[in-house]
């Protein structure tokens, strides 16, 4: 049991007497450097968020235009066959 | 210099204040960073961008501390974060590999870490010591580091970590508490 206690002991002042670690000595380079690039990244978001945004808004108009245009055309297109199809039916019983 | 005029000079973007912050301020911060990281890569890259954090609110500092105490602040904070991110990383990857998805899981078994400020006939001994600081509750480790790696009385941690010096006494003896009980079960296990 004692030497055990010691151990413990031991083990707790281990970090007794130690130095401080020391930083890289390129610490601010490092630094500025991180920041520069951070800054650059930040300048290039906002023209790729506008890029996104004028794709989007492209994409929607024209699903929109399609849906309007294309598919009112397209039920008219198919009563007017119908229609076609019925009279062609009638004048030929 | 007076710090004010430091402050008002860092806010004001001048390179030369920039420099002298890091040359003041490059060891400590490294040195707690370390000691709750334990990992010297990670530490580098927290210690950096604890500064960059540093330059980037400098115009928000009210002054209600002094410039050392709100920078251990952010050391500590950017340190426990990104402690927080990792133990999540690693949760995800046991349950990727639980569902048998690609990937690799972190290795259990956490290698010794050696302070290189540590005096080399207590490497293997602070080894064993600060993985068991590992094991410490957030609070009690912030206050153990600061304490006995950085060498802060009882009074700056408390100012550090917004508590009284009560509180910051009750978490070093609950610490030095849970240490003895985790080395006495590593030292249980270890020599049999």
């Amino acid at each position: 049991m004692e030497p055990k206690k010691n151990h413990i002991q031991q083990t707790m002042e281990s970090l007794d007497g130690m130095t401080q670690a020391t930083a890289n000595p390129f610490l601010y380079d490092k630094v500025m450097n991180r920041m520069r690039n951070a800054g650059q990244s930040q300048m290039v978001k906002p023209a790729t968020l506008r890029v996104a945004f004028a794709i989007a808004v492209i994409v929607i108009g024209v699903n929109v235009f399609s849906l309007l245009h294309f598919n009112g055309s397209s039920s008219a297109g198919q009563s007017n066959a119908f229609q076609k199809e019925y009279f062609s039916y009638i004048t030929n019983f | 210099m007076s710090e004010a005029s430091f402050i008002s000079q860092l806010r004001e973007g001048d390179q030369s204040a920039y420099k002298e912050l890091v040359k003041q301020f490059g060891n400590k911060v490294h040195n707690t960073v370390i000691g709750i990281l334990q990992n010297e890569e990670d530490a580098e890259d927290i210690t950096q961008e604890v500064f960059i954090e540093v330059f980037r609110s400098v115009h928000g500092f009210k002054g209600e501390s002094t410039l050392s105490t709100w920078i251990y602040r952010i050391s500590v904070v950017k340190s426990l974060e990104f402690l927080r991110k990792k133990k999540r990383k690693k949760r995800f990857a046991i349950v990727q590999s639980l569902f048998g998805m690609e990937s690799v899981l972190p290795a259990l078994d956490k290698p010794h870490f050696y302070h290189p400020g540590v005096q080399l006939e207590n490497k293997e001994l602070s080894a064993i010591l600060f993985t068991a600081i590992d094991q410490l509750a957030e609070t009690q480790k912030t206050a153990f580091v600061l304490h006995k790696v950085e060498g802060l009385s009882y009074a700056e941690i408390a100012d550090i970590m917004k508590t009284s010096v009560p509180s910051v006494e009750s978490l070093m003896f609950r610490a030095k508490q849970n240490l003895q009980k985790l080395l006495a079960d590593y030292y249980n296990k270890h020599e049999k």
